[in-house]
């Protein structure tokens, strides 16, 4: 028990006494916070694009430039409405759509509903507009390629600034536009896409101007919205109506099904990478000769599922840290107190556990037993391909199950044992009768211990070199390099 | 069976061990007595490391037994013993010390107690200034040296060294000389194996040599030099026939060398194992030839192993 100990504490502290252990840890709510932020920096950091517009009716010009203004006040809108829903609540929200229903800009809208005015305008100023209209230099092509070009800028009462595109727009709303959208950006038509909006509703009010019917009646029917309410007959009576609440743990189970295959996947690899050093160093004859195979075995699939350990928590610390990040400091309408409760279920942990700690065997096992016959990464990777297909199977069911858990091809693919540790942990939540868990974790059990008992074989000869990785070639069809 | 105290460190009886049908070691026997230093010599591909494994139960034997201080190996009895495979590596990431005090852990010493010894050792054996550097930056003599404490720091009993002087500078092998002799002083039983002859000329108090898988030669060394044929040099006047001169020993053979570096011409004598020089010298003086340089040649225990080796090749 000992020396399992000390094996395990050795391959433990290899990876976590290291520099690069935390450095790599770190870097999980770096790319998390960078997931959040890079995007917010692009936008800011976007310029505000000049655009002039060629058409022979004026109206036409005002029509784009009225679209793209009503599309940045919904934007202004949509963030001013989630801030005063942070900070007030649901009745200050409330007050905010009334205000809004009545006609107030989003920026009066939310200081009416009790948002301090500079919290207010900085939180307008965070959305920018993306584009602005400035009065053509020149009404021709040839005249304006120089601007398009970048040789000349045009003279503003802001400065000079590029052109970034020039719309000539020709015809009518009755007869139809046509547009030529030209720019030298050629990887953003995103102004090409808004104006082509904006032209045609312009056009679809003209055709229903001609039969005769209002737009105005017509955009307040697409308005017109049932209300509705998700109810769920399984919650007690008066209370039925589904909140986030109740969606959280099928979201938690998809999610700590990827975590799982993340988690696995990574370790699977380390015990890989470990197996192969120690071979590669010719370290195993003399561990051999001071403990048993199996305490070996054990002691290093012990040490990196430490490892793990140590990942996933710093991995839900670090998550439920985003997540409170992203409550208090950017706002957001979910409470928290949910989310941390159903994280922290023993309802999601204890089986999360479990399926861990078989499909960690399972596949720790299978890549210390291929480590174990291979001097380098190299001769691993021939052999490592075939099993990483067999790995993303499951994770493309988990893609496919966060929208379809009661999915018949789901409960089929739950029963495979290589998929079960992922699939059964998303399906829990949708509460599978008893029987199928007993009798799909007992399956998974029985393969574990089959492949424990092949591994401990095939580690014993590719330990002491009466196997490499000549031998597997062999035995699997196809594979000759 | 003898698994008392006076039990002898290891014994092999009639194993034979075999991979894919092809033997590896056919019916070995033999028993290593308790302070000695036993040489376990062989050519490549002898079957030695096949035999140290199997000793320490890091391989089953098809057939026959192993005793480790008088009964099978285990992990309790492992604990007496040192061993440096042949295939040696560390971990490469680990300091000097850290290495040494987890193997002396895993041999069940103490935390302190190993610390003091990896210490201790790496002072004795002048890498203290590098006990804490990581293995990663050490020279493949360093690092060998290393290994080797790292397997002797639990005290054992039994220290089975497989090809300890291979990778070895000479000046290191010499340390390592001065290592094995330190530890059979210290009361320890050391096996190891080589195919360096020199070595275990000068440290065994017997061997045995190996040769596919069987024994070809058990005993002392003394003894194996006797197995080794007697050569004699001598350079006389060119018109003396040393081949009729000494045709009368029994077993001799003489045949002409070529010139001499500085007068008349240089002879070899070959003479059968065991035989004395003396006859050839008595030759020359019974004729009154002359004599200008008579050099028997020093019987070397490479020469007993290879004419011992190619004894059992040849077909009787």
């Amino acid at each position: 028990m000992n020396r399992l100990f000390l094996i395990a504490r050795r391959e433990y502290l290899s990876y976590v006494a290291t520099w690069g252990f935390w450095i790599s840890l770190a870097t999980v709510p770096l790319f998390m916070a960078a997931g959040f932020i890079v995007p917010q920096l692009f936008e800011r950091s976007t310029p505000e694009r000049a655009y002039v517009v060629i058409a022979d009716d004026p109206a036409v010009g005002t029509a784009i430039e009225d679209y793209l203004d009503a599309e940045y006040a919904d934007e202004v809108d949509a963030v001013l409405g989630a801030m005063v829903s942070a900070q007030g609540g649901d009745a200050a929200g409330d007050a905010y759509d009334a205000a809004r229903e009545n006609g107030a800009a989003p920026l009066d809208a939310a200081m009416e509903a009790g948002l301090a005015p500079e919290a207010a305008q900085a939180a307008a100023d965070q959305t920018r507009r993306n584009y602005v209209r400035v009065e053509a230099p020149e009404r021709t092509v040839e005249g304006l390629r120089s601007y398009l070009a970048g040789a000349r800028q045009l003279d503003t009462p802001e400065g000079p600034r590029d052109l970034h595109a020039a719309l000539f727009v020709e015809g009518d709303a009755q007869a139809g536009y046509s547009l030529d959208y030209w720019s030298a950006n050629l990887s953003n038509q995103d102004l090409m896409d808004e104006a082509r909006r904006a032209l045609g509703a312009d056009m679809a009010d003209a055709y229903l101007r001609d039969a005769g019917v209002d737009p105005a009646v017509v955009a307040e029917a697409e308005d017109r919205r049932p209300e509705t309410r998700a109810l769920s007959p399984e919650k007690t009576e008066g209370a039925e109506e589904v909140t986030f609440e109740d969606r959280l743990p099928y979201l938690l189970g998809v999610g700590a099904g990827f975590v799982l295959w993340s988690i696995l996947f990574s370790v699977a690899n380390m015990l890989l990478t470990s197996t192969i050093e120690e071979k590669g160093n010719k370290i195993l004859d003399s561990l051999l000769a001071s403990a048993r195979l199996t305490e070996i075995l054990a002691g290093k699939l012990l040490g990196v599922a430490g490892v793990s350990f140590t990942l996933l928590a710093a991995w839900i610390i670090a998550g439920l840290g985003f997540v409170t990040v992203v409550q208090f400091v950017v706002g957001g309408d979910e409470p928290l107190a949910p989310i941390f409760g159903a994280v922290l279920d023993p309802g999601l942990l204890l089986p999360f556990a479990f399926y861990f700690v078989v499909g960690y065997l399972m596949y720790g096992a299978v890549f210390m037993a291929i480590g174990s016959l291979c001097e380098t990464i190299q001769e691993a990777q021939t052999f490592m391909s075939p099993l990483i297909i067999i790995l993303m199977i499951p994770l493309a069911f988990l893609v496919f199950a966060a929208q379809n858990l009661d999915s018949s091809l789901l409960a089929i693919a739950s029963w495979i044992p290589p998929f079960t540790p992922f699939l059964m942990i998303a399906r829990l939540p949708t509460d599978p009768p008893l029987w199928e868990i007993v009798a799909t974790s007992a399956l998974m059990l029985g393969t574990m211990l089959a492949i424990l008992l092949a591994a401990s074989a095939v580690f014993r000869m590719g330990a002491l070199g009466q196997a490499g990785i000549g031998n597997l070639r062999r035995l699997v069809p196809g594979m000759k390099s | 069976m003898n698994n008392g105290p006076d039990a002898p460190p290891l014994s092999l009886e009639a194993v034979s061990k075999s991979f894919s049908g092809k033997p590896a070691v056919r019916d070995l026997s033999f028993t290593v007595r308790q302070g000695e230093i036993f040489g376990f010599l062989g050519p490549n591909g002898a079957g030695k490391t096949t035999s140290l494994r199997t000793a320490l139960g890091i391989m089953t034997p098809d057939q026959g037994n192993v005793m480790l201080f008088g009964a099978p190996p285990s992990q309790k009895n492992l604990r007496r013993v040192g061993f440096l495979p042949e295939e040696r590596g560390l971990y490469k990431k680990m300091t000097a010390e850290a290495v040494i005090v987890f193997f002396a852990r895993l041999k069940g010493m103490g935390r302190g107690e190993a610390l003091k010894k990896a210490r201790a050792l790496l002072d004795q054996y002048g890498l203290g200034d590098v006990a804490q550097k990581k293995l990663k930056t050490f020279s493949k003599g360093m690092a060998q040296k290393v290994q080797i404490l790292a397997a002797i720091a639990h005290d054992p009993e039994l220290v089975i060294l497989d090809e300890p002087f291979s990778g070895l500078d000479p000046v290191n092998q010499r340390t390592l000389e001065s290592l094995v002799r330190g530890l059979a002083d210290g009361g320890a039983t050391v096996i190891f194996s080589t195919h360096v002859m020199e070595h275990a000329e000068r440290l065994c108090d017997r061997i045995l040599l190996l040769s596919k898988g069987r024994t070809v030669f058990e005993g002392a060394v003394s003894a194996a030099l006797d197995a080794a044929p007697r050569r004699v040099f001598v350079e006389t006047d060119a018109d003396v026939d040393v081949a009729a001169l000494t045709a009368a020993i029994p077993g001799a053979s003489a045949a002409r060398e070529g010139e001499a570096e500085t007068e008349g011409v240089r002879w070899r004598v070959d003479l059968p194992e065991g035989a004395s020089t003396q006859p050839v010298l008595h030759a020359f003086v019974d004729k009154g030839a002359p004599l200008r340089m008579f050099e028997p040649m020093r019987t070397h225990l490479h020469d007993a192993f290879v004419e011992l080796v190619e004894r059992e090749d040849r077909p009787s």
